[in-house]
């Protein structure tokens, strides 16, 4: 109290005051919502990208370990949040397990396994409560697991840079390019067509 | 008495004589009186002494007489002899006129058989005779003499009435031994005695009596001896008639015939045992020891005799007149030497006395040269001489100085007198400054008055004081009690804040909740891209609707976020709050120990103000004292102001004082040149 310079009386007073603004606040109406939100839609509509930058790639972002990575969204059917995966014995170490959504069954691939990525510094957690991608094709579909999802956004193709010299044989097989904020964007459909998980 | 009055050595002289003469007097009297008293104590024991003895000799005799009388009447001689006298008596002894006849030869054979043995036995023991007397008829069987009264019969013959007759019929009557007094009797023509035993027969039955008759011869002898009391003394037997049992050294036939009826025999016979001085039967003053024999109470005797030892009180205060004519011839002899020493030494003080009187006389007419020859005597009156040779030495010494003295006064008078003159004027000075003085203390009087109305005021001033503080007392206890509200309110605030950090963390959880809601909203919203990607051209609204939800939850997310942040904010001031309220506690803690510090403090104060309060009344008091303590001292200074005004009329006084004792000193001089020196 001492070291603050304003006196009592004067702390009261804004006290007060404050107080009333506050439940200025808290009685809002439904209308000045509506308004906030409409003035928040406009904003994104003019935000958005109005030059012709080409062909747009609509991908689903997302992070693994610490980096972040993308599919284009053509290839993915769901997100979804799901409580355990059961693991099953006498498989490759990249599949995670099986798990049971909306009666169908489909397998957990760990893309960090899969493809050597930068280890997870908090791997088990992800056992407890795992955000799953659900990778789906004509022939094959299976569940990617991933940290964080991150959004769906629109990518110029014109942009991407497609090839890395640094990359290994098998992560260069399923990179398909980088961003310019330094999105990785991996080929979902190669992925879905590859013989290695094939597993059955 | 003119005579005695003016002689001094007359008047010693009486005196001396006086005083010789009356001890003399007195002592010859007391002594006399002593002698005489000793003389007759000593005389009374010793004739007590033979009287008692005399008295144990008589009875010593009767008993004697007694055993004697008994073994007799009991012994085989006595029973032959009355044996031979009854068989005489059976054979016709007994005349026609009841008498017993004695004169027959066969009596006086008999008689001469009896004869020796009777004979013997009265001459050893001193008796006159010895009879044997039938018991049964009264004959006179037997009689050792062989009087007029042998065969006579005693019941009925011409001495029935005689003493004999009396013993016979007393045993016969009684059966034991008895003694008749001493009577006339006729047949011997003198007095006798007689006793009596009974002689027993085979069967104890009293056949005869055995009597035998005394005279007083026997009896003179033991009580008539009169060695060892003198050329008067004597002691004799008194009967119940007051005739004398004894016969006397003035009279040789006093038995039976001198009558002593003194107050001693009197005394005696009614049995007291004692002393006294009386007139005895000659008409004498004798001293007298008295006694009962005690004869009726001893021997059971029908009779008692007194025993009395006398001696004439002349004989026994015949050492007493030799004491008195000595004592008188003596005091006589000391009389007379007295007398002339009486003389020698009156004459001793009286002649100096006479020789100071003329020396006396001639100082009285003022001759102080006077002396008297010195003398050696070392008594009061040689003393007195020479004291009176110090007393006129002194005189002459002390009056030449007291003349001298005169002189030096006359000289010191006239020196006084100038000196008083200086003394009048020094007291008028003194007077004047005293006057100065006194209006100096009217002065400091005033000085005072004011001094004390301050000081009234300073009490005043010392109440208000002691009220403040009083009031300052409550003030600070209602402060401790502020204090005590404050800490409730601290306390009050710390809850708050706690209450406010609960609310907080449930604010926390809720933002966790809406996060988790925005991460949700993210899901779906790629999930209707997908959706819409899926749907083609026709998604295309959709999926901008979509990117739309994302977006609001992007901003949910960035929202969470900040109000975590400010949670933490929140968190990190209720801390501060939480340590400042703590801070606060502690703060009023101090504040209340540092209240009832100053409560102390105050209550000191207020005790102290009281006590200098009480104090300024003191002093109030006192510098009231002081203002009537000035008053006195100027009354005091008026007094003395007056007083030294006396003073000088003193000093005037003084003044003509001094010249009456000029005029005194004038006089003394004259007188002392009256005196020769």
């Amino acid at each position: 109290m001492g070291s603050q310079k304003k006196s009592l009386s004067e702390l009261l007073a804004e006290l007060s005051q404050r107080q009333q603004i506050f439940s200025e606040k808290a009685q809002m109406t439904p209308e000045k919502i509506r308004q906030i939100l409409e003035a928040r839609a406009r904003e994104l509509r003019t935000s958005g990208p109005q030059d012709d930058v080409g062909e747009l790639l609509e991908i689903l972002e997302f992070t693994l370990g610490q980096e972040r990575y993308a599919f284009p969204l053509r290839w993915v059917s769901e997100v979804c949040r799901i409580g355990e995966v059961t693991e099953i014995p006498g498989i490759p170490a990249f599949v995670k397990g099986i798990v049971n959504i909306r009666s169908r069954i489909y397998s957990v691939v760990d893309l960090v396994k899969f493809l050597s990525l930068p280890a997870n510094l908090d791997e088990d957690s992800a056992t407890d409560d795992c955000l799953l991608l659900i990778l789906t094709s004509q022939e094959m579909e299976f569940a990617v697991k991933i940290d964080r999802l991150e959004g769906v956004r629109l990518v110029p193709l014109k942009h991407l840079q497609t090839s890395l010299p640094t990359l290994s044989e098998v992560q260069a097989e399923y990179f398909k390019g980088v961003t310019a904020d330094h999105l990785i964007l991996l080929d979902a459909e190669k992925l879905l067509t590859d013989k290695k998980i094939v597993i059955q | 008495m003119k005579f005695l009055s003016n002689s001094l050595l007359k008047k010693l002289m009486l005196l001396f004589f006086g005083v010789v003469v009356i001890p003399v007097a007195a002592l010859s009297w007391l002594s006399s009186q002593y002698a005489r008293d000793s003389l007759r104590q000593a005389s009374f024991a010793s004739l007590e002494a033979i009287n008692e003895i005399k008295k144990q000799q008589v009875l010593g005799y009767l008993e004697s007489l007694k055993v004697d009388s008994k073994l007799l009447a009991s012994s085989r001689d006595v029973k032959q002899t009355y044996g031979l006298l009854r068989q005489y008596y059976m054979d016709g002894g007994e005349q026609g006129d009841g008498t017993f006849y004695v004169e027959g030869e066969i009596y006086q054979d008999i008689h001469d058989r009896i004869g020796s043995f009777f004979k013997d036995y009265m001459a050893t023991y001193n008796f006159r005779d010895l009879f044997i007397i039938c018991r049964e008829h009264g004959h006179v069987m037997y009689s050792v003499r062989r009087g007029a009264d042998l065969g006579s019969n005693l019941e009925s013959g011409p001495y029935k009435e005689s003493g004999l007759a009396h013993i016979w019929a007393q045993v016969s009557e009684s059966g034991k031994f008895g003694v008749v007094d001493f009577s006339d009797y006729v047949p011997i023509g003198q007095a006798a005695a007689f006793i009596g035993t009974p002689i027993l027969g085979e069967e104890g039955d009293v056949k005869a009596i055995l009597a035998i008759m005394l005279d007083g011869s026997r009896l003179d002898r033991i009580v008539g001896s009169h060695t060892g009391m003198g050329d008067s003394g004597e002691s004799y037997l008194v009967g119940s008639d007051f005739l004398m049992r004894s016969n006397s050294r003035f009279n040789q036939q006093a038995l039976l015939q001198q009558k002593v009826a003194t107050s001693a025999s009197q005394k005696a016979l009614t049995g007291s045992v004692g002393v006294e001085t009386v007139f005895d039967y000659r008409g004498v003053e004798v001293l007298s020891a008295y006694s009962q024999l005690g004869l009726n109470e001893k021997f059971g005797f029908g009779f008692e005799w007194a025993i009395l030892s006398e001696i004439d009180t002349v004989e026994a205060f015949a050492p007493m007149a030799v004491l008195v004519s000595n004592i008188q011839g003596l005091g006589a002899v000391l009389l007379l030497v007295s007398l002339f020493l009486v003389f020698l030494s009156a004459r001793s003080i009286v002649l100096p006395l006479k020789l100071l009187m003329a020396k006396v006389r001639l100082m009285a007419d003022g001759d102080l040269t006077v002396t008297v020859p010195h003398t050696d005597r070392n008594d009061e009156v040689g003393d007195l001489v020479n004291a009176f040779n110090r007393m006129a030495g002194m005189l002459h010494e002390q009056t030449s100085e007291v003349i001298s003295g005169a002189a030096t006064i006359a000289a010191t008078i006239a020196e006084l007198s100038a000196t008083t003159s200086e003394l009048a004027a020094s007291s008028t000075q003194s007077s004047s400054s005293v006057t100065e003085i006194a209006a100096t203390v009217e002065e400091i009087r005033q000085t005072s008055h004011l001094s004390h109305e301050k000081a009234e005021q300073v009490a005043g001033l010392a109440e208000q004081v002691m009220l403040r503080a009083e009031s300052g007392r409550n003030e600070t206890a209602k402060s401790l009690a502020g204090m005590d509200q404050i800490k409730v309110d601290v306390a009050a605030i710390a809850e708050g804040i706690i209450h406010l950090s609960e609310h907080n963390q449930n604010i926390g959880e809720i933002i966790e909740t809406v996060s988790s809601f925005a991460d949700q909203s993210n899901m779906l919203s790629v999930n209707a891209s997908i959706e819409a990607a899926k749907a083609g051209e026709h998604g295309k609204g959709f999926a901008v609707v979509a990117l739309e939800v994302k977006a609001l939850a992007d901003q949910s997310k960035a929202a969470t976020t900040q109000v975590r942040r400010l949670l933490g904010d929140i968190q990190k001031a209720t801390s501060s709050a939480v340590m400042a309220t703590e801070r606060g506690g502690k703060a009023v803690d101090k504040g209340v120990d540092q209240s009832e510090k100053a409560g102390i403090e105050i209550d000191t104060m207020a005790d102290m103000s009281r006590e200098s309060a009480d104090a300024s009344v003191q002093i109030v008091a006192s510098s009231q004292q002081q203002l009537v303590g000035m008053d006195q001292v100027a009354q005091a200074m008026e007094s003395i102001k007056s007083a030294s005004q006396q003073n000088v009329e003193g000093a005037r006084q003084i003044e003509s004082a001094i010249a009456d004792l000029d005029r005194v000193g004038q006089r003394l001089q004259q007188l002392s040149a009256g005196l020769k020196v």
